[in-house]
């Protein structure tokens, strides 16, 4: 998951550069696989540049009126050739003086153009490696920002994007808000949540809509908004280029308001047309098997009724967790947002997913557990959001189904057993202080810590998973190294490896080279080593390739093999042998199991 | 029969032939009218220049010429070899000081040698090799292991399946799963063996090989774990070797530590092989879930372990500076001599 760091920074207030938040979360178990800068490879010294004059027109270029301009940077001026359609008076644009490099190293100079002097070059947004953009003309900045001031900066793009990799008990950071709240306990650091501003009309959203779950095993919680009077369009240009820098496409303000909102909470969301939805209801149901239903990627897919959907009386609108429907979608006419919020239980959602292929980042967080008490805040961030990018009022309130209540979970946590485990401990009043940190509420009882576990670290489910939190954020550096006591028992290979062993010398002895190949057997050369008495051989039922389909019954396919590669690269003298493992089906077929032995392959001498 | 150019030049290689004496002689011979420049090779390939009614006689003189020309080469060529072989035994004495032949080397493949390495190492610290079978039960590979099907965690591992319920084992847990079933603590096992995972690229094979560790007792700590896996890494790299515990997840060890050693190439000053980090990642390690503990009939309050898994080819890649996990499994003969 990709996080700009700048965003992590509006929540937590850190004295650390990108490289050293990384370092910190690596120690404490999140994987950082890379920090990079946000703004390409190579742009380099391009400023903010205003187009003071056009001095005159130099004539036609490829379809462009090619116009001399005045360009300033505060405090020094230039002239500059340009042919964009968007070149005005007053404007301020993407500016590369003389001695700017572009992305791939380009060096802007001095140049020749139409017979007059073009000091620098007015670049595009494509020129400049942020973005397709190129027809409409040049990169255009705010009025607000000065001339001179370098461009990078003025677009939010002088920041380096880390490249998180969360363990899969860890759904909590695959959030901007949530590695930030990582960083607060490793740093001690002050978190700041986004503040969630919602002002609401005066219409109650329980009029509005409906919802109904009816299997309320695989969705515990679904909770409804409704937005109204919204104008879709394009987001704005903040918006955009965050989506941009997490590595996502922005599409259109309401639905990117929906993405914004996964990465900086990680909660997903869904944003359904209100007016299509028949009888403002919903109803959260499995499918019919044999129920077809076409995706928002146009895909028509046939569903089970292990899976579960989203619909109104009439028709499913939404694969549960997984992505939404094409006719309910968000366009430019849509008017009125109906704005889910919801929990689905983790093993369906991956069992949907897999088996329709079809990999999402709302599936890949709710099948590893969303947070199940947080995502009516996400849903009122997103309402808020909208109703500030798209105009529009939200409608009072929200809609909520809860069947399934999240129980508390309170564990209990001896220092005594950390001790046990670790081998180490820090003191309860230590203890306690990192656990709070963690944002778990901590009471101590002298010895004993009775810890109150959020919703959002569901991964926290016994004493030692508290054990494991407390030397992760201490340090594993604290650990002790010690050898075991206790009972010694006599220790020794197993008679099969000696005897491996000494088949393995004698044969080394006698100037043969042990091969290892792999046990995948390829049926078509398999089939001329098989015996009359043979049967099939064990087979794949999912191989990497056709020539790997089986598994061997005999290291001579091993044998055979480097034979054929070491003939076939000339090599004068192949003496080789193999002791490897073989598989035969089981007598009893019942659970296609097979048995195993070790046997031993040679061959002597073989030569082109 | 017969054509006078033709037999004119038969009856001068008759002579040539005749009069040679050696073998090499003789060779010259061939290679005058039999070579690719040979007279009557030439004659042969200008025949299309002749007028077609002389074509055929030419032709067939010519091959007539050419074959009786082989037949006597090569009796004469034996009978020359045959003499000059007399005549060398003849001349041979038997020369003692000639060195002997040297018989062929044998070599034990990389992966075994460093197999071995590690095996001796933790016998002698006092473990006990488990070795296990390669198709295993769901069960024993995952539920067991605290993997319940439908857990995400199963993306960690991609898996081979023989049937819904037997697969290629995707580590050499389920031999520590199977010798906990079949005896009480305290346990000191290894277990090395190949184990398969569905994925193939420059640093990973669809099989690879395994050793795993496992400590269960009374008294056993995640300090024990440091110290036995700091042992073994001076026994490994070196006396001057570090190692370090970074946090990480698996399913069936709570807490679980990925285990990084001192990089042995660059002392820890960073280079190309530890990607300028100083430390290379050698094994995942932690202590037994105590739901894995009470899956095998242990009771987590009586008793604590720790278990390590580390990848055979990754620890031989390292040592010898290999940067392609796939020449183990090549078995070309110049690679593998080279571990001789």
């Amino acid at each position: 998951m990709k996080i700009p760091y700048g965003w992590i920074r509006e929540f937590v207030d850190l004295d650390l550069g990108p490289a050293e938040a990384a370092d910190r979360l690596v120690n404490a178990g999140i994987e950082v696989a890379s920090v990079t800068p946000l703004a390409p490879p190579g742009l380099a010294g391009v400023v903010v540049g205003e187009i003071e004059a056009i001095e005159r027109e130099l004539g036609e270029s490829r379809g462009h009126r090619l116009l001399l301009c005045r360009v300033s940077t505060g405090r020094a001026r230039f002239s500059v050739v340009c042919g964009a359609p968007n070149t005005k008076v007053g404007a301020r644009a993407a500016f590369a003086p003389p001695g700017a490099t572009l992305p791939g190293g380009r060096r802007i100079g001095v140049a020749q153009v139409h017979g007059v002097e073009s000091q620098g070059m007015l670049c595009s947004e494509r020129e400049l490696g942020l973005g397709e953009e190129h027809e409409a003309g040049l990169l255009l900045v705010d009025g607000a920002v000065r001339p001179g001031a370098d461009l990078l900066a003025a677009l939010g793009l002088d920041d380096q994007v880390l490249e998180v990799e969360v363990t899969p008990n860890r759904p909590d950071c695959l959030s901007v808000l949530g590695v930030a709240r990582e960083l607060a306990a490793l740093t001690g650091a002050r978190l700041t949540p986004p503040r969630v501003t919602l002002r609401e009309g005066r219409a109650p959203a329980r009029g509005l809509v409906r919802v109904r779950i009816e299997a309320s095993d695989l969705c515990h919680r679904f909770t409804a908004r409704v937005i109204t009077d919204v104008r879709v369009g394009p987001s704005p240009a903040w918006l955009a280029q965050r989506l941009r820098a997490a590595g996502l496409r922005p599409i259109s303000n309401v639905v990117d308001v929906t993405n914004y909102v996964l990465w900086e909470l990680g909660h997903p969301l869904h944003a359904f047309d209100y007016d299509t939805v028949a009888e403002r209801t919903i109803v959260v149901r499995r499918a019919r098997a044999g129920e077809r239903f076409t995706t928002l990627d146009g895909q028509e897919r046939t569903l089970t009724d292990a899976m579960l959907v989203i619909a109104d009386p009439a028709r499913a609108i939404g694969l549960a967790g997984v992505m939404g429907g094409a006719n309910t979608e968000v366009g430019d006419g849509t008017t009125r947002v109906l704005l889910e919020s919801a929990y689905f239980q983790p093993a369906s959602i991956r069992r949907t997913s897999r088996a329709l292929g079809l990999r999402t980042d709302a599936a890949y967080r709710f099948e590893r557990g969303a947070d199940v008490e947080a995502l009516v805040q996400a849903s009122a961030r997103a309402a808020g959001l909208i109703a500030e990018l798209a105009g529009g009022t939200v409608a009072r309130g929200v809609v909520d189904a809860y069947p399934r209540r999240r129980r508390p979970v309170r564990l209990r946590l001896r220092m005594a057993r950390v001790r046990r485990v670790l081998g180490v401990a820090p003191t309860a009043a230590h203890a306690r202080r990192i656990l709070t940190g963690l944002g778990l509420p901590t009471r101590a009882r002298g010895a004993v810590l009775d810890v109150e576990v959020p919703s959002f670290r569901r991964d926290l489910a016994m004493e030692d998973d508290l054990v494991e939190e407390l030397i992760r954020v201490w340090g594993y550096d604290k650990l002790p190294s010690t050898l075991s006591g206790g009972a010694t028992v006599v220790a020794r290979e197993s008679d099969r490896l000696r005897q491996e062993a000494l088949v393995r010398r004698a044969l080394v002895g006698a100037g043969l080279v042990e091969t290892i190949s792999y046990t995948f057997s390829d049926p078509a050369r398999a089939a001329v080593l098989r015996g009359p008495a043979d049967g099939a051989a064990v087979a794949l039922r999912n191989p990497l390739s056709q020539d790997a389909a089986a598994l061997r019954r005999s290291p001579l396919e091993g044998v055979l093999g480097a034979v054929a590669t070491n003939l076939r690269r000339q090599q004068p003298d192949v003496r080789v042998f193999e002791i490897g493992v073989t598989f035969e089906p089981a007598e009893s077929a019942s659970i296609g199991k097979s048995s195993a032995r070790t046997s031993t392959a040679g061959c002597l001498r073989a030569r082109p | 029969m017969g054509h006078p150019r033709v037999d004119a030049i038969a009856r001068e290689a008759r002579e040539a032939a005749a009069a040679a004496a050696s073998s090499a002689e003789l060779e010259r011979v061939r290679v005058a009218y039999l070579g690719r420049q040979g007279l009557l090779t030439q004659l042969l390939r200008a025949l299309g220049t002749l007028p077609p009614q002389e074509r055929p006689l030419v032709g067939a003189a010519a091959n007539e010429a050419k074959r009786a020309l082989e037949a006597l080469l090569d009796e004469r060529l034996a009978a020359a070899q045959a003499r000059e072989r007399r005549d060398a035994r003849a001349r041979a004495r038997l020369d003692l000081t000639l060195p002997g032949r040297r018989p062929p080397l044998g070599v034990v493949h990389p992966l075994t040698r460093v197999h071995d390495e590690i095996v001796a190492i933790f016998v002698g610290l006092g473990f006990a090799v488990a070795e296990g079978p390669e198709v295993e039960t769901d069960e024993y590979n995952f539920e067991l292991l605290n993997l319940p099907p439908d857990h995400p965690a199963r993306d960690m591992q991609d898996t081979f399946y023989i049937s819904d319920a037997a697969l290629l084992r995707t580590h050499t847990s389920p031999v520590q799963i199977r010798t906990m079933k079949a005896q009480r603590p305290p346990v000191r096992i290894i277990c090395p063996g190949a184990v398969y995972r569905r994925d193939a690229d420059v640093t990973h094979s669809p099989m690879f090989h395994q050793v795993e560790g496992l400590a269960v007792d009374r008294r056993i700590t995640m300090g024990d774990l440091k110290g036995t896996l700091e042992l073994f890494a001076r026994e490994m790299f070196g006396p001057r070797s570090r190692i370090r515990f970074r946090p990480s997840f698996f399913p069936f060890t709570e807490p679980s530590a990925e285990v990084d050693v001192l990089c042995f190439l660059c002392a820890g000053g960073g280079c190309r092989v530890c990607r300028q980090s100083g430390w290379l990642e050698i094994l995942g390690s932690g202590m037994v879930h105590p739901q894995v503990l009470r899956n095998v009939g242990y009771d987590p309050e009586e008793v604590t372990g720790w278990a390590f898994g580390m990848g055979i080819e990754r620890i031989a890649m390292l040592k010898y500076g290999i940067d392609d996990i796939r020449l183990f499994f090549d078995n070309d003969l110049r690679f593998l001599r080279q571990f001789a």
